[in-house]
This record gives C-alpha cells, sequence and structure tokens, in this order.
C-alpha cells in the first residue's frame, strides 16, 4: 500500500484528465469568460495540490509495523488535497483507458493493465480515508 | 453651451445584470459516471454542501439510477462556485439555466 499510494502521488497530476465543461445547455459564447475562469481556478487548485504532494512525501507519513504492515497518518487538513490527488489520478487513469463503462475489465495491454491497477489503487486509498473515524458520522 | 445628456439605458443595463447575479435562475447538476466512488461522491457532497450523510446519500443515489441529480438552485455566481467545487474533485458537475 505504501509503494502504490506513493505511486499515485507521483503520477499526479495527469495529463489524460479530462476539463469539463461549466456547463452543457448555456451559450458558449455567455460562457466563455467564466469557462476560462474555471479553467484558471482548477490549475491554481491543482499547483496547491502538488506542493501539497511534494512536502507529503517528503514528510514521509507511512510507519512501519513489526507485522510488515505500514500505518499512513494524515490529519483532516490532508484529507482534501489527498482525496482531490487520488481522484486526478483515477479519472486520469480511466481516461487513459478510453473510458470504459466497465471499469473492472482488466485490459490487455501492460501499459493499460498498469493504469487499471493504478486506478484500483486510487479507489482503495479513498475509501480508506473515507472510511477513517473523523469522516463518518454517527450512526453512518 | 454644454447640455448634460442622462442615458437612463446603462443603469437599467446594470441593475439588470445585478438582479441576474442576485437571482436563483440556475441549478447545478451531477452527471453519473462508471468511475467515481459512491462512497466518494457522497462524502463530497456532504463537505462542499454541509449536507448530512443522508441528503448526501439521497442525491448521489440519485445520480447513480437516474443518471444526474439537481443539487442545488442558486444564483449565477453561487452556482459557478458549486460547480468549481464540484469539478476540482473531477466529479461531472455542471451548472444550467433554469426554463
Amino acid at each position: 500500500m505504501k509503494t502504490g499510494l506513493q505511486a499515485v502521488i507521483h503520477r499526479f497530476p495527469m495529463k489524460e484528465t479530462p476539463d469539463l465543461p461549466l456547463s452543457k445547455t448555456m451559450d458558449e459564447g455567455e460562457i466563455r469568460e467564466d469557462e476560462a475562469i474555471l479553467r484558471e481556478s482548477l490549475q491554481e487548485i491543482r499547483d496547491q495540490n502538488m506542493e501539497f504532494a511534494v512536502a507529503f512525501l517528503r514528510r514521509d507519513p507511512f510507519r512501519g509495523t513489526k507485522k510488515d504492515r505500514w500505518i499512513l497518518t494524515f490529519t483532516e487538513a490532508d484529507v482534501e488535497p489527498l482525496l482531490k490527488i487520488t481522484n486526478n489520478v483515477r479519472i486520469g487513469c480511466w481516461a487513459k483507458m478510453g473510458y470504459p463503462e466497465d471499469i473492472h475489465a482488466i485490459p490487455e495491454s501492460p501499459e493499460l493493465r498498469e493504469a487499471f491497477y493504478l486506478m484500483y489503487v486510487c479507489g482503495v486509498f479513498q475509501e480508506a480515508v473515507i472510511e477513517a473515524p473523523e469522516n463518518q458520522e454517527e450512526g453512518g | 453651451m454644454s447640455q448634460t445628456i442622462t442615458v437612463p439605458g446603462i443603469i437599467e443595463t446594470e441593475k439588470e445584470k445585478t438582479a441576474e447575479l442576485l437571482d436563483k435562475g440556475y441549478v447545478v447538476i451531477c452527471w453519473n459516471d462508471p468511475v467515481n466512488l459512491m462512497t466518494f461522491v457522497t462524502l463530497v457532497f456532504q463537505r462542499i454542501f454541509g449536507w448530512p450523510k443522508p441528503k448526501a446519500e439521497k442525491h448521489m443515489l440519485e445520480v447513480h439510477h437516474k443518471g444526474k441529480s439537481i443539487l442545488v438552485q442558486e444564483s449565477r455566481e453561487k452556482a459557478e462556485h458549486y460547480v468549481h467545487q464540484l469539478q476540482s474533485y473531477q466529479l461531472t458537475a455542471t451548472m444550467e439555466k433554469v426554463s
């Protein structure tokens, strides 16, 4: 899990991750300026998350245990950037595989298989963060 | 002798623009895709909108089963803000004018 998460963070941001439109129905001319602002805003967030990623790896939040398992320690402040980074990579891997409807089908080619497993690791880590006690409501 | 000419049309346009910005005439929609985890989508809704988990799950399930969910209806400025937030998590979210 440690090397998997490190691999995910090292791949951020993925160029394959697509830009999404601001609107599906509004007139292009009407929202051109707003689209540009959206792109700038998302790039700023990616830049901030890149700084976070470098700092996160540098502080090495992994700690080994006697049974050769790793414990990852992170704070509440780490949750948002970690989720954004892992989902950028997850979506980028999905895009690299050609946006398959069936995300459980293992691709044939070695390159796409790497993307598949990276996408899987992102999901595993996201679930772990989401399941963390601090992110649970009572009875939830 | 010079005269001052008042052009009320310009003032009217500014008022209309302000009204448009404040008017809750836009919806924020989250669209379905096969890749975002359901638990992830739920948590993102909770974080962005401050919703309790049951409400966030209800909208997530609407996205999953119906292909989309209208999350909020807001002014243009607020709707754009929410789309920015949702897309920063790579959720497929857009804003649309209410017809």
